[in-house]
């Protein structure tokens, strides 16, 4: 897909101003989070849970190459092949060169960020090879050529009467808003090609380096009809996804499911070591398992940020978050939307290329909370915001796409500093804040329509380029207080006995 | 190769300053067990049943029979295909089903006479678990001769049959006895089970059968 990451304010406002997309999210995100919610709190060990997958991922983290390695060798040990990817250009190459040695016309891919994150459909189709996502939500955004719009959710952002035009405008089926109508055609086109298909594509959830396995957590069963059906099966998956044992297993999969739809277990989860056995009826003949890095080194080496890398992607954080329940995922421009989208893109694609992503929150901290493996998300957008106000815009490595750095960044850390000692100076004089106050209100009252400005004039106008502003109310609180209560007391309450 | 190098290289100069632990791994970190859920069989009928499963007991090969035939009628059935993994054939399956005329052989391997159903055209689907869990309302699965990774994900109804011997109260009682086949390599793929096949991905909507059954039986035997 088109890295849009740069446009952040445009497709906000063009969210916001989307009335289906409003109603789909209402919808969607109303249940999403009391779900998950009532699912933690039926353990009573919540907070252990969490603060043990906490400990966890640091553990990998800080060992991270020992435990590729570890997982690496088992993967080789047990009949599948291990290949490794630094950039997204290289895992596509690796996956259309499996691909194209076989002479594979068609993949079924089982539900993948990763594959999201390296665009891997458009470089199958330039190859000639037919991608066709097994996913329902998935499905639904890869016929009306849409990227998804959420981690676990592809399709909230459409809604079900969308959702019937697209399958009787592109499969030529009637057109029936009933979903179990809609599911079912979805089943029947897809059985065929699962059969057809040369390759089956996955991500992974986990990775468990002592025994060589992926996790593969799914409630539809595309999943592991793509893994199994097809005589190849390839999987991607990210350096982070490591676990040391199945031990450590249980703790992740235990969160993963809560924190993402509410779950106690997602409806499959199937453990995949190496490819089909000699005596077993089925599953692939060859196990292909790519590590991908694509930044995630890049993000390793920041002290403070590699704190993301423990993100199992279970989408909690964006259901919870109040700037991601106005505008869905596509406005971030990029596959990993909300708060850890606003940490992950500009981490993986080059702060340059998401400049606006971090400051796309209130700091309010749902995310926080919501987080089941407690990545402190504020923190690391505070830290991003630093980075982005203070260095010099360092150029991408590998990005998709192209777009332009952001210009003038020092002249605005420059104009920044400005602005704050102004303020500054304002706000220590009470003599100057009353006065400003009144020109404020001034200027602000003409301006005004049903009690918001929307549009203040430059160059004042960085709050309302993609907000609202309340207008403030006619008269100051000083200007009451004297006008109403002072009248009987002394001239105001005395702070200082 | 070079790739391998170039990231584990890319991963140490990352963590190198300052190394925040020991180069290895430190194996011993606190694991204190998960406190379990309400025990056994009764919490499993209760939350398998929250999944939508239907939940039934018997107690001899004939109580069995009884079942299968019930499903028959009442559902219609004309396809079942039932694995033969020693439980199932002492509880008589595919004999009641060969008595009931549904029988047909696997899909996944051609029978003596050669017959090769496709595995759409099965109504139903009978096999064992390897494992139940209580707390999740799990029915493990172990890819094997005879009962492969697709089996559980043909047919429109899977009916499973399993012991009160095989429940254990949580995943992690679960992990300690699937391990040993994981770590050793012997299996391929091990595939917990809990509830019928879903999504909700239109309008978070729950639908039932989406790519896997849409029917999901657990018959507890002796």
């Amino acid at each position: 897909m088109d890295v849009a990451t740069h446009r952040f304010r445009e497709n906000a406002a063009a969210a916001l101003a989307d009335e289906p997309l409003q109603q789909a999210l209402a919808k969607a995100l109303r249940q999403a989070e009391s779900v998950a919610a009532a699912a933690a709190a039926e353990r009573a060990d919540w907070e252990d849970l969490r603060a043990r997958a906490r400990a966890m991922k640091e553990e990998v983290i800080d060992h991270l190459d020992w435990y590729l390695d570890q997982f690496a060798a088992q993967v080789e040990a047990r009949g599948g092949t291990v290949h490794w990817a630094r950039t997204a250009a290289e895992a596509r190459a690796i996956v259309i060169g499996l691909a194209t040695a076989r002479g594979v016309r068609l993949v079924v891919k089982g539900k993948s960020m990763a594959s999201e994150e390296i665009d891997l459909n458009p470089a199958l189709e330039a190859a000639g090879i037919r991608p066709v996502e097994g996913d329902l939500g998935e499905y639904i955004v890869q016929l009306a050529g849409q990227p998804p719009s959420h981690l676990t959710t592809p399709a909230i952002h459409l809604a079900r009467g969308q959702i019937a035009d697209l399958f009787h405008r592109v499969l030529g089926v009637e057109r029936n808003e009933d979903p179990d109508y809609l599911c079912q055609v979805a089943r029947q086109t897809l059985r065929g090609l699962f059969r057809e298909a040369g390759m089956g594509f996955t991500g992974a959830n986990f990775a468990v380096a002592e025994t060589g396995t992926i996790v593969l957590h799914e409630n539809e069963g595309n999943i592991r009809l793509a893994a199994t059906l097809p005589r190849l099966h390839v999987a991607l998956l990210g350096i982070e996804k490591i676990v040391p044992s199945l031990t450590d297993l249980a703790v992740v999969m235990r969160l993963l499911p809560r924190a993402s739809t509410g779950q106690r277990l997602t409806a499959y989860t199937s453990w995949i070591t190496g490819p089909r056995r000699p005596d077993e009826d089925d599953g692939p003949d060859e196990l292909h398992v790519v590590l991908l890095d694509n930044g995630r080194t890049r993000l390793l080496a920041d002290p403070v940020a590699r704190d993301a890398l423990r993100c199992i992607r279970c989408g909690a954080c964006l259901n919870a978050c109040p700037v991601f329940r106005m505008l869905g995922g596509h406005a971030y421009g990029w596959i990993l939307p909300g708060p850890i989208g606003s940490v992950l893109t500009p981490a993986l694609l080059g702060t340059d290329r998401a400049a606006d992503l971090p400051f796309a929150s209130t700091l309010c901290g749902a995310c926080r909370d919501a987080c089941p493996v407690r990545i402190d998300i504020p923190a690391l957008l505070l830290h991003l915001r630093h980075l982005i106000a203070e260095l010099p815009p360092a150029p991408a490595a590998d990005a998709p796409g192209g777009t332009p750095p952001v210009p003038l960044a020092p002249l605005r850390g420059a104009l920044e500093r400005f602005a704050v000692a102004f303020a500054s100076r304002i706000l220590r004089s009470p003599w100057l804040f009353n006065l400003s106050g009144r020109m404020a209100r001034a200027f602000l009252w003409p301006i005004s329509r049903a009690g918001w400005v929307r549009w203040i004039p430059p160059p004042f106008n960085a709050w309302t380029r993609c907000r609202d502003f309340p207008l403030p109310a006619r008269q100051s609180f000083r200007r009451w207080w004297k006008e109403n209560a002072g009248a009987g007391e002394a001239s105001g309450p005395d702070f200082t006995e | 190769m070079d790739n391998r190098r170039a990231i584990l290289d890319a991963i140490r100069a990352a963590l190198k300053d300052p190394r925040p632990q020991a180069l290895v791994p430190h194996r011993e970190r606190p694991r204190p067990p998960a406190p379990a859920l309400a025990k056994g069989l009764d919490r499993f009928r209760e939350v398998f049943a929250e999944l939508q499963g239907q939940y039934a007991e018997a107690r001899s090969a004939a109580e069995v029979g009884a079942a299968l035939e019930r499903l028959v009628s009442t559902r219609g059935l004309r396809r079942v295909f039932a694995t033969d993994t020693p439980r199932l054939a002492r509880m008589n399956v595919r004999e009641t089903l060969r008595r009931l005329g549904v029988f047909c052989a696997s899909p996944y391997r051609p029978d003596e006479a050669g017959a090769h159903p496709r595995p759409a055209d099965l109504d139903a689907l009978v096999t064992g678990a390897d494992l139940v869990i209580a707390e999740s309302g799990t029915l493990v699965h172990v890819a094997k001769p005879g009962e492969g990774r697709m089996t559980t994900l043909t047919a429109p109804l899977h009916v499973v049959l399993f012991t009160a011997d095989q429940v254990v109260d949580t995943l992690e009682e679960a992990i300690a006895r699937l391990g040993p086949a994981v770590a050793s390599g012997e299996r391929s793929c091990v595939t917990l089970i809990s509830g019928p096949s879903r999504t909700a991905d239109i309008e978070k909507q729950l639908f039932i059968g989406v790519h896997g059954p849409g029917a999901l039986h657990a018959l507890r035997v002796g």
